[in-house]
Order: structure tokens, then sequence, then C-alpha cells
């Protein structure tokens, strides 16, 4: 597809001079051609300085083109042509005519470089190994990751205003390997192993939109197809718990998803008003084979007995939304608003039964109505009120804890733009949600553990009271010189959650300035500060003994609430300066600090016997400091030619818990050994990069 | 693969600089008459839709900045108006450029969306005569490209600061693009996304996360920020919270979810030396070591019931 798109490119230049014969085409351009070096040399896994960037030795490549005439237009771009992050763009058209565009965006993602696993086929369909393989040094090397790219086009007729048809395209191919992981049994006592799932994925879409486009009319009716295709819908392991068997794990499988969607906006109606309507109906289709059998105790063949052979996935999805948007008054904006989304999950009710148990899925199904109104009233010149109040109502089927749901918000806000220099905006937001909890009567008591069920109240819907604060500062004392300030205050409260997360709370300030001088150096600095915090509780329960599952229970020695707070303190501080140091020298430069602290503070509930082991608190939770300077200069050596060189320093520091001393396995009886790959283990680097490009402008 | 692409690319550089010379030569002799004074003005739009429509009367030009023909007679006592000056409203603004673009199918739902309610104009992220901004923090990238991020993150400044955390959407790598989720130009959705719902919008380049999947998981399937955060995260994965901190926020029904883990459950113990005791449902990926079909599994029984394969 690429070398399509530069045949295209180059078929569509030499195309330009028989416009030019009836129309003046003009054309600037660069082209750049350079080389980059990485050294990266002391990094145990380089994975996170190469995660999205193809920093590998070798040819950087740039194009940058640009044509007009009165009627034609082209631009092309192109960037690291050859590597793995390669992009391309042409666009072009007639003015008013036609229009379209060409792309091919590359990415690589990559997780993991110089790991370690025991399986033979790392990455494949099948991964093999003989259990146990308890020294990682006879393991083989792995790296994980894979390469995305995106191939894109569009096609615009205008010819026939206001009516317009347009066609969009793209395909989405993904290759190489991602983090996965399974348990051995069916409880992690058993042992887990790291894998490395294939990824061979395509995705097609297409969207034809026609639609009627006029100053007091915009209509469109539109169709999107998209099929998703996995070469890989399971993949097989060696399970050295289950006597070396053959297990399987299940990847995403094969989906298409078509979405019809129609949209009408009316203009210039009363009371200056703007109505816009908006419908799409959509399903998502998967058709999935059951498995009848699975890998049991000891390397035993387990029956599944499914009540139907193939699963078939559907969802459909309606949503309707219309918004109301007026300015009655010079003075005053409202909005009236509505949104109706609801999805049905018409999917195979799917039992498996026999000797593994019962187990069958619940299709989730919804309906939300939103709905709200807001204005905003200018006072004077210099000061402005926002009022709103929103409604939102959602009733779910196939969740078992929640059913329906209420989410009152609203918000009040004062911009103040009184004196020229100073612009100043405060929000407060406030959120009560009400939730029908359907668990409240589980157990037949304290010593049944359905009790706790009662208190089974997912913070994704349990009740809540959200207060948010937010303040902006936008200064500007002088014409090149500003002050932003940014402040936010969040805050969760699950009001009625005795277990599980009790509140949340976030808030975070950010401060820049700005100063430049015409034709001069021009800087840029900041600094950033926030602090999350979760709050949470928790019970530990065993046996049947009156209270076990109470946790308003005195503490005892099988059955007791613990409490834990996580809290991450980010920090980051940064500045950018380009600085035209003579009429040929320019410099460009930005440096970053960035620091990432988190903790996990435990604690028992008070009363519990001194035979409990007590929690040690964690330090290092993603605690992270990403150093990063770049530096580069661009000498003009004439009109025409330039010579850029550029200087990066990365470093990047990680330590975490759950990483810290890690060792590949975890012996145990049993054969309930475990095995890691060492996904972020030790991801830290230090990088330098070099790179220098000559660039030629026509 | 690389050589023949490095080959391609010198083909189009080659019959790139053949061309230009013979385009180049073909300049119109008349240029507007307004870069007579405003010279730099008028060349940074020479190669734009703007400034290709333009003729020597200036009528593009005039198009947003008004009639001319007082301020051509006698520029000094007939002064243009300042259109886009400060203290100029959004919606006045707005009204210049409105004049052409209304019909644009990109503004339907603008007057609909956030930044017309809060009065952002189109001059606030347009920058039609090329103006030079602030410049932006950002580490190294391989692209050379104008971030739309930085465009954005004019306004949404602590946005723009998350992208620049450990884990993160390739934004400041320039792959991901504001644009790519959010609709600038008015949607009907909160947060302006482009698609229906959050969850839609996730789906439309994580098509492997679609399903349906024989067992669901409902919170994942009603909306993927209870878990994740898009604009950047401390924790892998961009994820709120790490495991098992956030799966333990849920469930909390006994058994091994509901148990504590702290540092005795490292691989190290506090003093540095080895754990005897690891465990396994803590170090790693925590839950999600066994757990790891957390999206939804297609796994048959209770291997899927609990997304263990």
């Amino acid at each position: 597809m690429g070398k399509k798109i530069l045949a295209l490119l180059i078929a569509h230049l030499f195309a330009i001079p028989a416009w030019a014969q009836s129309d003046v085409f003009r054309v600037q351009g660069s082209v750049s051609v350079g080389g980059i070096a990485v050294d990266d040399g002391d990094a145990a896994n380089g994975a996170k300085l190469h995660e999205y960037r193809d920093l590998s030795n070798g040819l950087l490549t740039g194009i940058d083109l640009r044509g007009r005439s009165s009627r034609y237009w082209l631009d092309f771009f192109g960037e690291n042509l050859g590597r793995d992050d390669t992009y391309a763009s042409l666009r072009g058209g007639m003015y008013d005519v036609f229009k379209y565009r060409f792309s091919s965006d590359s990415l690589r993602h990559n997780f993991l470089f110089n790991g370690r696993t025991p399986y033979a086929g790392a990455g494949g369909p099948a991964q093999t190994a003989t259990f146990p393989q308890l020294d990682p040094n006879t393991w083989n090397s792995l790296d994980v990751g894979y390469k995305r790219r995106n191939d894109a086009g569009y096609f615009e007729l205008q010819a026939l205003s206001p009516w317009y048809f347009r066609a969009d395209a793209n395909q989405v191919t993904s290759s190489g390997s991602k983090i996965g992981s399974s348990s051995q049994g069916l409880s992690p006592g058993n042992g887990f192993v790291d894998l490395a799932f294939p990824v061979e994925y395509r995705t097609r879409n297409a969207t034809f939109e026609t639609g009627y486009n006029s100053k007091t009319v915009h209509a469109a009716l539109s169709w999107m197809t998209s099929k998703f295709e996995n070469e890989n819908e399971s993949v097989t392991w060696t399970n050295g718990f289950l006597a070396n068997g053959i297990d399987r794990s299940f990847l995403g499988a094969g989906n298409e998803y078509s979405r019809l969607a129609g949209n009408v906006t009316f203009r210039r109606l009363p009371l200056g008003s703007t109505l816009a309507l908006r419908f799409t109906r959509d399903e998502l289709e998967s058709d999935v084979g059951l498995a009848t059998t699975v890998l049991n105790t000891a390397g035993a063949i387990a029956q599944t007995n499914p009540n139907v052979s193939t699963f078939q996935g559907r969802i459909e999805n309606r949503t309707f939304s219309a918004a109301l948007a007026s300015a009655p008054m010079r003075s005053l904006d409202t909005r009236l608003y509505y949104n109706r989304n609801e999805r049905n999950d018409k999917s195979t009710h799917v039992e498996f039964s026999g000797a593994l148990g019962t187990f069958d899925n619940e299709p989730f199904s919804y309906k939300k109505d939103r709905y709200g109104f807001d204005a905003f009233y200018r006072i004077n010149r210099g000061n402005r009120l926002g009022a709103g109040f929103e409604i939102l109502d959602t009733k779910r089927e196939g969740r078992f804890d929640f059913d329906d749901s209420e989410d009152q918000r609203w918000f009040v806000e004062w911009k103040n733009t009184s004196m020229d220099e100073l612009a100043a905006r405060l929000k407060y937001t406030r959120l009560e949600r009400d939730s029908n909890f359907l668990l409240a009567g589980s157990g037949t008591g304290t010593g049944d553990v359905n009790y706790m069920n009662r208190y089974l109240t997912a913070f994704d819907v349990s009740n809540l009271e959200q207060d948010q604060l937010k303040v902006t500062l936008d200064y500007s004392p002088l014409p090149l010189f500003d002050v932003s300030f940014e402040g936010i205050l969040k805050r969760n409260k699950f009001k009625d959650n005795t277990l599980g997360r009790l509140k949340d709370d976030r808030r975070e300030i950010y401060v820049s300035a700005s100063y430049g001088e015409p034709g001069g150096p021009r800087l840029t600095v900041f600094g950033d500060a926030e602090l999350i915090k979760y709050d949470s509780r928790h019970r530990v329960a065993t046996g049947t003994a009156v209270g076990a599952y109470d946790p308003f229970a005195p503490p005892t020695g099988t059955a007791y609430n613990w409490e834990g707070q996580v809290k991450d303190r980010n920090w980051a501080a940064g500045l950018a300066l380009h600085w035209p140091l003579m009429e040929r020298l320019t410099l460009k430069a930005s440096a970053i600090y960035y620091k990432t602290d988190g903790s996990v503070d435990l604690a028992l509930q008070e009363g519990v016997p001194a035979s409990v082991v007590r929690p040690v608190p964690l330090d290092l939770w993603d605690d992270s400091r990403r150093t990063s300077l770049t530096i580069r200069a661009d000498y003009a050596l004439g009109k025409s030619w330039m010579v850029t060189g550029g200087y990066a320093y990365e470093k990047f520091e990680y330590r975490d818990a759950q990483t810290d001393g890690y060792r590949y396995t975890v012996p145990a009886a049993n054969r309930a050994d475990s095995y890691v790959n060492g996904y972020f283990a030790n991801p830290q680097y230090t990088a330098h990069i070099v790179y220098a490009l000559v660039t030629y402008r026509f | 693969m690389r050589f023949q692409s490095c080959l391609a690319t010198a083909a189009v550089a080659l019959a790139a600089a053949l061309l230009a010379p013979h385009a180049m030569a073909q300049r119109p002799a008349e240029t507007p008459v307004c870069a007579n004074c405003h010279e730099q003005s008028h060349k940074s739009i020479e190669l734009t839709h703007h400034g290709a429509k333009n003729d020597a009367a200036g009528s593009m030009c005039q198009s947003c900045h008004g009639d001319a023909s007082a301020h051509l007679k006698d520029p000094s006592a007939n002064k243009m108006p300042k259109k886009f000056a400060k203290g100029v409203s959004a919606a006045e603004k707005d009204a210049t450029c409105m004049t052409c673009h209304s019909g644009s199918r990109h503004l339907a739902f603008w007057e609909s969306g956030k930044h017309a309610k809060n009065e952002v104009s189109c001059s606030n992220c347009h920058n039609i005569h090329g103006k030079e901004g602030k410049p932006a923090v950002a580490p190294f990238t391989t692209t050379s490209r104008a971030l739309e991020a930085d465009t954005c993150g004019t306004c949404h400044k602590q946005v723009r600061n998350a992208t620049l955390k450990t884990s993160h959407h390739p934004i400041i790598e320039g792959k991901v693009t504001c644009s790519d989720c959010h609709n600038p130009h008015g949607a009907l959705t909160p947060a302006m996304l482009k698609h229906e719902t959050v969850n839609q919008q996730c789906f439309s380049c994580h098509a492997d996360k679609r399903g349906p999947f024989v067992f669901g998981h409902p919170p994942v399937e009603e909306n993927c920020l209870t878990c994740h955060t898009p604009h950047g995260s401390a924790h892998a994965k961009l994820l709120n919270e790490k495991a098992p901190n956030l799966c333990q926020d849920c469930h909390v029904t006994g058994r091994h979810p509901t148990a504590f883990y702290g540092s005795l459950q490292g691989w190290n113990l506090p003093s540095g030396a080895t754990n005897p005791a690891v465990s396994t449902r803590f170090i790693a990926r925590g839950c999600l070591n066994c757990h790891n079909s957390i999206h939804g599994s297609n796994a048959p029984a209770n291997r899927g019931r609990f997304f263990i394969r």
C-alpha cells in the first residue's frame, strides 16, 4: 500500500504540468534526507524507549510538498519513509468540485525486549514447553510487540453543491504479539504463566455519506461497515500444572459492525435557534464455535456440554440525540438537549453444564435517557454567568447488582474578562447518583457467605456524590508575555458503600508562562502537581461463624476488615525554547522532568487479634522518573539549503513493588510453579539520540 | 523492503526537484494589492486554500477583513477594522468565518457543541496567517508534524500534560490526535466524542475488544472509563489504578480478591531478603496474571466465566 501511495504521488506530480498549462500551479516544498543514531546500550529492556517510536539507527527522510492553482490543490507530506513509523499523506482536489486523501500511517507498539520464556513458539498460535523448567537461563529469548499500519483514503464530491457525497475507507493491519497470561489451574494457587499472544489482526472500515449543506440546513445520511478479522481466535499452550497437557486461551474473535446514521440541523430558526437531530442504528455480530472440551485436572479432558454449538453474538444499538441551541437575547445563550442510547444484547444465551458445573452467560443491555438544559448570560462585557442541569436515567438488564440509576448533575460557572489582560473562569459541578441495589437482602444470615453480597456495591454504578471545582486564569500583562493557571479539585464519595471503594479524590494545579520577542527568542515553562487518592475498605472472611460476613461485626482472627488508601503523586516541569540566534541559525530546545510516586497504605481495623499478620504498606507503586532533553539547531546555508543537527537525551527510571526483585519463576509444590517473562521488570533506560538532516527547499 | 522504500523516496524527491523549477517559473505576475504593504500576511496564505483563490484586488483578503476600498484610497486615514483583535467577541470572529464556512459538513453541530457555548472562536485554533505560537514542551519525537495536542493543549493544559505520563496513547508521538476521538467542531455527545458512546469510540481502534463475547464483563461493556483513563496515567495500560487495587474496589465478596496485598507479598521482603512466600496474586500484573481475558472471554464454562482463558 505504501508503494501504491508513492506511485500515485509520482503520477500526480507528473500531472502538475498538464494542469499548469491551463492554470498557474505553484509548488513549494522541501525534501530532507539524513540519519539517526541511538545509543541505549545499557537498557536491559528498551521496549519503553521504543514503545511507539522506531529509534533504530538508519536513514531519515522527509518530504513536504504544497501545490496550488486557482482551481487545483495538492499536498504531500511524508516522513520516516521505510521505517516502522512511516507516515505519508497525499491530499488534493479541485476547489468546490472534489477532494481526496490517501494516507498510510505506521506504528510499532513494543511491550518487551530481551524477555525470557520457557515456551517454544511464543507469540504464535501454539506455544509448547515441558515443565517444570525452573532455570530461566535455559529459556528462549523473547520480544513482544507488534507493528500496526493504517492505510486510508477518502473521496468527497462537492461539485453538486449543496449536495455532497463522500466515501471513506481504511484498512488497519497489526502483526506481532502482545502480552498475555493465564492461570494454570482454576485458582492462582495453582500457578500462572506469562504468554505472548499472537496479534495478526486486520480491520477494514468503509463509510459512505451523502448530504445536503446550506446556510440554513445541513442533512446527512451515512452507512458504515467495519470488519475485524483475527487469524488466531485462540492460542494453545502447555500447562505444566495440568500434567503438561495442551491448554487453550481464547482471543478476540472476528466481528462485523455496521451503522446507519442520519442527522439534520436547522439554522436561523426563531429566537436565534439551531435545532440539531441525529440518530444511529448499529449492529455488531460475532459468531463463535463453542469449545466442547477443556483440559482438566491431571491432564484429563472434560466435557463442557454447551446447550448450543455456536454462540451468535448480536448487539444492537439505537441512539437518538437532539439539541436546541438558542440565543433569545443578545446576551443570552441557551441549550436544551436530549440523548437516548439503547443497547440490546440479543446474543445467544449459552449454558454450559456437566462435571465442571453449570455456567451461563448474561447478555447485558441498557437504556439511557439523558436530558438537560444550560444557559449562559452575559451580565456585561466583562462578566458571564452560566448554569445547567442534567438528568441521566439508566435502566439495565443482565447486571445482577444494579438495575436502575439516576444521575443528576448541575453546574454553575462564572467567567470574568473585565480586564483586557486577565481572563478567569470558575466552575463548580455537582453530581448525585442514586441506584437501585438488587442484593440488599442476600444471604440467610451473617454466617452465610452470600451475606457479603449485600456490600457488593460496585463503584461504577453505586450511589455517589461528586463535587468538582475548576479554576482557570490567563494573564497577559504584555503582548508577548502570559501566565496561565489551571486548578482542579474533584471528589467522589460513594456514600452508601461499606466495602469496596469508599471515596476518591483528585487535585491538580498547572502553571505555565511564556515569553517571546518579535523575531527573537520565545520561551515556555510549565509546572504541574497532581495528587490522586483512592480510599477503600475490604473484609477477609472465612467459615460459617455468626458475624463472619458482616463488616459491622467485631473482628476475629478469621474475619476482619482492612482499609487501603492508594496515593498517586505526580509532578512535572518543563521548558521549551525557540531562539533565532542569528539570521541563519535557529535553536530549538525542550526539557521535561516527570515524576510519578505511588504508594498504598494498608491498615487493619482496630481490635484484630495479634495472630493476624499485619499488612505492610507499599512504597513502590509505579514510581518513575523520566527526564528528557531535546535540542536542535537549524542552519540555513542559503535560500534553498538547510542543515539540521539534533541531540536528545532520555532517562527513564522505574521501581515497583510488583517487579522489584523479579526472578522469572515462583517455584511451588505439586507442579504449581509460575513462570513470568520479564514484562515491565526492567523498563528503565538511558538513551542518547543523535540525528542530522539536510533539507532542500524549493 | 527498507531499501525499496528509500528508493521510492528518492524517486519522489527527484521528481519533485525536477518539477519544482518548472512550476515556480509560472508564478503569477500579479499579487494582491494588499501585499504591497502586508507582504508577510500575503505570503503566509499564498499557498493555502485562502491564498490560492486570491486575486489582484485581494478579494480573499477582503472576504475576511472587510471592504478595503476606503482603506486603499487612504490607508492612514481609513484603518481597517480589527475583526480578530482581543476584545472582539467569539461570535463576531466566528461570523466572519461562517460567511463562507457555515455550509461545511464539519460544522453541522457547531452551535450545539461545548466550544461554541464556551466562546471558543475559530481563530483560537486555526492560525490563518501562520503566526508563530508558543514553543511546545515535548520530548524527542520522530515526527516533524505539528501536534494537534499542542493546539488543544492551549486551553486543555492538564490534558496535554497527561499525555506526558508513563502510560499514554501515542499522542505526543504524533500517531493519535485529539480529533481521532473528539470533534472540536461540535457534537451532540458528551465530551464531543465522535462516536455515540465511550465504548464505541474506543472500539473504533480496539476492534479486538468489541466482542460480543460469550462471557462479558458488564462494567466493561458499559464504559471503558470505569477502569481506564484515556489521556495518560502513571499506571500501565492507561489504568486508573493498578491491579489488585482497581479490581478490589468492586470484588469484595470474600476469597482471594479480598485479601490484602502489601510489601510482604512481593518478590522480596521489605528487608531486601528473598520472600519465600511470594503471592502470585500480587506480583507482575496482579489479578490479570490469571484473569487475563478481563474484557470478555469466549472460553467455555468456568474458564470463560472467570475470564481465565
